[in-house]
């Protein structure tokens, strides 16, 4: 019974990475796409709800790279450069993925350019590096158990840290991960994988 | 035993999880997923584990006033939408701003960038903009002056003052650019540019040579302009007499 059901996930899932086709993935789409036509005809208050309506994901993603107290900078950054970059986005993914792509790419910039302390606090400074310190989870730890899945998660690697929020929080899916981190999907799935596994194993120790 | 000891052997299965936190999978997927959970503890136990990160993140967003964030974006895109009046004496990276919305509004802005395009070449070289500017004014009142006196003589208007370009379609090196020229009646022969253009349309209408051929001209002239002082010169009605 179990093997029936595992062959025929097995499918549906190879459906599912390979598509797009989710009913709310695809309104979500469509509100974007609304608004990015509103404001490319003028209309200011579609700004206004584009950042509400993605800027908590922005700042948790910026978290999870390692920004701490200038997440909202960052936030403002990432939206004025989509917005003055708008031509070139071309609906091949979703807003919210080129929004956390411009995001990483402006996390990277800013680290490059020293413009944080806590750049001087890094042992290394290659783009994997990228997800450091605190991430989104760090906050709020109630008790033993979240603490340590909290601590379980700043354990993993940079990269694996980086997949494993997109992945988890933000239910982004691989071929959106490879897009956003500059990777492919394969690699994404493996790096997913591993998360997990290192996670598990920290939980279980 | 240990919560996570072990391991469905399927990743396509545990591949659908996170889907399955954030209600996206279809429903056949999520049935599929749901019949496979209720026969393996491993990902059932992954899964809760996965919701439990799901909503960690989720509770601890960092706080973003967004009323505030979205003023500040607005205000910092919103300007270098509107679209930019047209000024001859704009610098080129002008010309590149992004364009207004509408298909109007960008033709009229391609229009003007080009026109400040063709204006920016000649600032980069030769004379300093204002006397390049005294000096083209100079010789636009030579060539009126030249169409007036060629129009009182009954010769061909274009055969006074003026500065020998291409015609605009690039065939035929034809006289002087006909300035002021808004008089002449269509059908008119004409020895300047067709069509009688006002002023700047015809300056605007100019192709980056037949621009520079007048600059080189300009240029020319130089020497013997550079000694006057744009200040002292009489006002220029460009087509006056």
């Amino acid at each position: 019974m179990a093997r029936e059901v595992n062959a025929g996930m097995r499918d549906a899932s190879t459906g599912l990475v390979m598509t797009e086709t989710i009913a709310q993935r695809a309104e979500d789409d469509l509100i974007d796409a609304t608004l990015l036509a509103r404001w490319r005809e003028g209309d200011e208050r579609a700004a206004t709800e584009l950042v509400r309506r993605h800027a908590p994901a922005l700042a948790r993603f910026a978290a999870s790279l390692g920004e701490r107290d200038e997440i909202d900078e960052v936030v403002q950054d990432t939206f004025v450069r989509a917005f003055q970059a708008l031509d070139r986005f071309r609906g091949e993914s979703s807003l919210r993925t080129w929004l956390f792509t411009i995001e990483r790419r402006l996390v990277l910039d800013r680290r490059r350019a020293g413009a944080r302390r806590r750049e001087h606090e890094e042992n290394d400074g290659s783009e994997a590096d990228v997800a450091v310190g605190a991430t989104a989870l760090d906050a709020l730890l109630a008790d033993e158990t979240e603490r340590r899945l909290g601590d379980a998660v700043r354990r993993l690697t940079p990269l694996q840290r980086e997949v494993f929020t997109l992945r988890v929080a933000e239910g982004r899916s691989y071929r959106e991960i490879a897009a956003i981190a500059g990777t492919t999907e394969g690699a994404a799935r493996v790096h997913y994988h591993n998360a997990v596994r290192a996670v598990k194993e920290y939980l279980d120790a | 035993m240990r919560e996570f000891e072990r391991e469905c052997g399927s990743d396509a299965a545990r591949d659908a999880l996170p889907d399955l936190v954030h209600g996206r999978l279809t429903a056949a997927e999520r049935a599929a997923a749901e019949a496979h959970l209720a026969v393996c503890p491993a990902c059932a136990a992954e899964l809760a584990m996965l919701r439990r990160v799901a909503e960690r993140a989720r509770r601890s967003t960092p706080a973003l006033d967004l009323d505030a964030l979205a003023a500040s974006v607005a205000a910092r895109t919103i300007p270098s939408r509107r679209p930019l009046a047209p000024s001859p004496f704009a610098p080129e990276s002008v010309a590149t701003a992004p364009p207004a919305t509408g298909g109007d509004a960008r033709a009229t802005s391609s229009a003007a960038g080009r026109a400040r395009r063709r204006w920016a070449i000649g600032g980069r070289r030769g004379l300093p903009a204002p006397l390049r500017i005294a000096a083209a004014l100079v010789l636009l009142a030579l060539g009126a002056g030249g169409m007036a006196l060629g129009r009182l003589g009954g010769g061909d208007v274009g055969a006074g003052g003026g500065v020998p370009v291409a015609a605009r379609d690039g065939a035929t090196p034809v006289g002087p650019v006909a300035v002021a020229d808004t008089e002449r009646s269509a059908g008119t022969p004409s020895a300047g540019i067709p069509g009688g253009h006002a002023l700047g349309a015809t300056f605007a209408d100019l192709s980056d040579e037949e621009l520079d051929a007048v600059l080189a001209a300009i240029d020319e002239s130089a020497a013997s302009l550079v000694a006057l002082d744009p200040a002292t010169l009489d006002p220029v009605v460009p087509g006056g007499s």
